[in-house]
C-alpha cells in the first residue's frame, strides 16, 4: 500500500498546477465534466493537497486559491439544492475553464511531436561573423546593463565624490563623440570605463537610450555574452533643444 | 530565363542561405518576375531532392525554403556536432508555446489565467531560445507587454506559416456540445 502512495505523491509534482491536477482527478475517478460532483472533487483535492504537505512540499499558492474556488461552489450547490437550469450552475465557469486548458494541452503534445520530428532538422548554420543579435528584447538590454554593472561594481575604488552632477547633454555629447565614426559595433562597457561615479554610469545609460531614441546610435547584444555593443550612425540633429533634458 | 537556369540559381542559393530563402528575394536579384516559372523551378527541386536516398530536403517554412537534413538524419547529425544542439523544451514550455502561438498577441496575465497557474520563469526560456518576441503593449492598466511567436518558432516547428499549426477545430466540437 505504501508504495502505492509513493507513487501518487509523486506523481504530484508533475502538474501543471491546480488545472491539470482537478483534470487528473476527474479523469482517474470517471467524472462527467459537464456535471461534475463537486463534493467528491474536493474531497479528492484536499486529500492530494495534504499529501503534499505531509512530503513537506511547498504548494504554489495557485493550488490554495483554487481550492477556495473548489469550496465556494461546493456552498453555492448545497444553497442552491438540485436546479435543473445549467445557467446559474456555479461550476460552469470551472468547467469551461478546465475544457479550454484540456485543450491548450492537447495542442502541447501535438507542437512536441511536431518538435520531436521537425526541431531535429538541421541547416545550414549561420556565420561565425554573425555574433550580434539585432532583435533585441527589454529583458534582454536589463540584462546585459545589470551584468555590465556588476562588472564595474569589482574594480570600483573608494574615490572623491563629485561634485558636479552629470548631466545628460553632456554625457550624450561625450558618447557620440567616444564611438569610432567607422559604423563598427563599440563595446558600452569600453566607454563606461571612462567614467567615475555610479551617478555618470547612470546617466550615461540614460544618454544612450536617448540616442537611439534619436537615431543617432544603433545598439546590438552580443549573443551569449550579452554585452551591450553600440553603433554610431549619425551626429545629433542641429536643431536639437537640449532644454528638454537636465 | 530557362527552367534549366533557374533551378541552379535556386540549388545554389539554397546552399549558401543561413535563413529561409525567399523567392521574391531570388526574383529580386535575378531581375526575372517570372513567379510561375520559379516555383515550376521549385518543385522539381522539391522532387529531386524527396528521393529515399537523400539525406538532405527541400522545406517550405516560414514562407521560405530551405535545405534541411533530413529528420531520420538526427541521430548522425548529433554524433557528429557531438552536442544535442535541440533544445528540450518541458511540458509547461509546450503548453506556453500553444497558448501564445494560438491567441497571439497576449499578455502574461491571460496566458496565466488560462494554465492557472504562474508562466513568468518559461516565458523567459522561450524568450531566450527566441520561439517568442514582445510585439508590443496591450492598452489598459499597467500596459503589460504582449507576446507572439518568432520566424525561428516556425522554423524550429516546420511550419510555413501560423496557418499550418494543427487545427483547432475538433477540440472546439467538443466545446459546443
Amino acid at each position: 500500500m505504501a508504495s502505492l502512495e509513493e507513487n501518487l505523491i509523486f506523481s504530484i509534482e508533475k502538474f501543471q498546477g491546480p488545472l491539470d491536477l482537478l483534470l487528473h482527478l476527474i479523469r482517474k475517478e470517471e467524472m462527467d465534466i459537464f456535471d461534475i460532483p463537486v463534493i467528491r472533487l474536493v474531497e479528492q483535492y484536499e486529500s492530494y493537497l495534504q499529501k503534499m504537505r505531509d512530503l513537506n512540499l511547498s504548494i504554489a499558492a495557485e493550488y490554495i486559491y483554487m481550492l477556495s474556488v473548489l469550496l465556494n461552489i461546493k456552498a453555492k450547490m448545497l444553497i442552491k439544492g438540485k436546479s435543473e437550469e445549467k445557467e446559474d450552475d456555479p461550476r460552469t465557469p470551472l468547467v469551461l475553464k478546465l475544457m479550454e486548458y484540456e485543450k491548450i494541452k492537447k495542442l502541447a503534445d501535438e507542437l512536441k511531436e511536431i518538435y520531436t520530428i521537425w526541431g531535429g532538422t538541421y541547416s545550414r548554420e549561420e556565420k561565425e561573423e554573425i555574433l550580434f543579435i539585432e532583435d533585441v528584447n527589454i529583458y534582454q538590454i536589463v540584462e546585459a546593463f545589470n551584468n555590465i554593472l556588476k562588472k564595474l561594481k569589482l574594480r570600483e575604488k573608494p574615490s572623491f565624490i563629485s561634485v558636479k552632477r552629470p548631466s545628460i547633454k553632456e554625457m550624450m555629447v561625450s558618447l557620440l563623440n567616444f564611438l569610432p565614426k567607422n559604423k563598427k559595433p563599440f563595446p558600452f562597457y569600453d566607454f563606461l570605463l571612462t567614467l567615475k561615479s555610479g551617478l555618470e554610469v547612470i546617466t550615461a545609460f540614460l544618454s544612450m537610450l536617448e540616442l537611439i531614441r534619436l537615431g543617432s546610435i544603433k545598439y546590438l547584444i552580443k549573443d551569449g555574452k550579452d554585452e551591450i555593443y553600440l553603433i554610431y550612425l549619425k551626429d545629433l540633429p542641429k536643431d536639437l533643444i537640449f532644454g528638454e533634458y537636465s | 530565363m530557362e527552367l534549366k537556369e533557374r533551378i541552379s540559381i535556386l540549388e545554389a542559393l539554397l546552399l549558401v542561405s543561413p535563413k529561409p530563402l525567399k523567392i521574391n528575394q531570388v526574383m529580386e536579384i535575378c531581375q526575372d518576375g517570372d513567379q510561375k516559372g520559379w516555383e515550376e523551378a521549385l518543385s522539381f527541386l522539391e522532387k529531386h531532392f524527396n528521393e529515399e536516398h537523400n539525406g538532405i530536403m527541400l522545406q517550405r517554412v516560414a514562407t521560405g525554403i530551405r535545405l534541411i537534413t533530413k529528420p531520420q538524419m538526427e541521430e548522425y547529425v548529433k554524433s557528429f556536432y557531438q552536442k544535442n544542439l535541440k533544445h528540450n523544451f518541458s511540458r509547461a514550455a509546450f503548453e506556453v508555446l500553444a497558448i501564445i502561438a494560438y491567441n497571439q498577441p497576449i499578455t502574461i496575465p491571460e496566458i496565466n489565467a488560462i494554465r492557472g497557474i504562474s508562466s513568468g520563469g518559461v516565458i523567459k526560456t522561450l524568450l531566450e531560445k527566441k520561439m517568442i518576441k514582445i510585439t508590443g503593449r496591450k492598452n489598459v492598466v499597467g500596459k503589460p507587454f504582449l507576446f507572439g511567436t518568432t520566424e525561428e518558432f516556425l522554423i524550429r516547428f516546420g511550419l510555413n506559416s501560423l496557418k499550418d499549426l494543427p487545427k483547432i477545430e475538433e477540440f472546439n466540437a467538443l466545446e459546443a456540445e
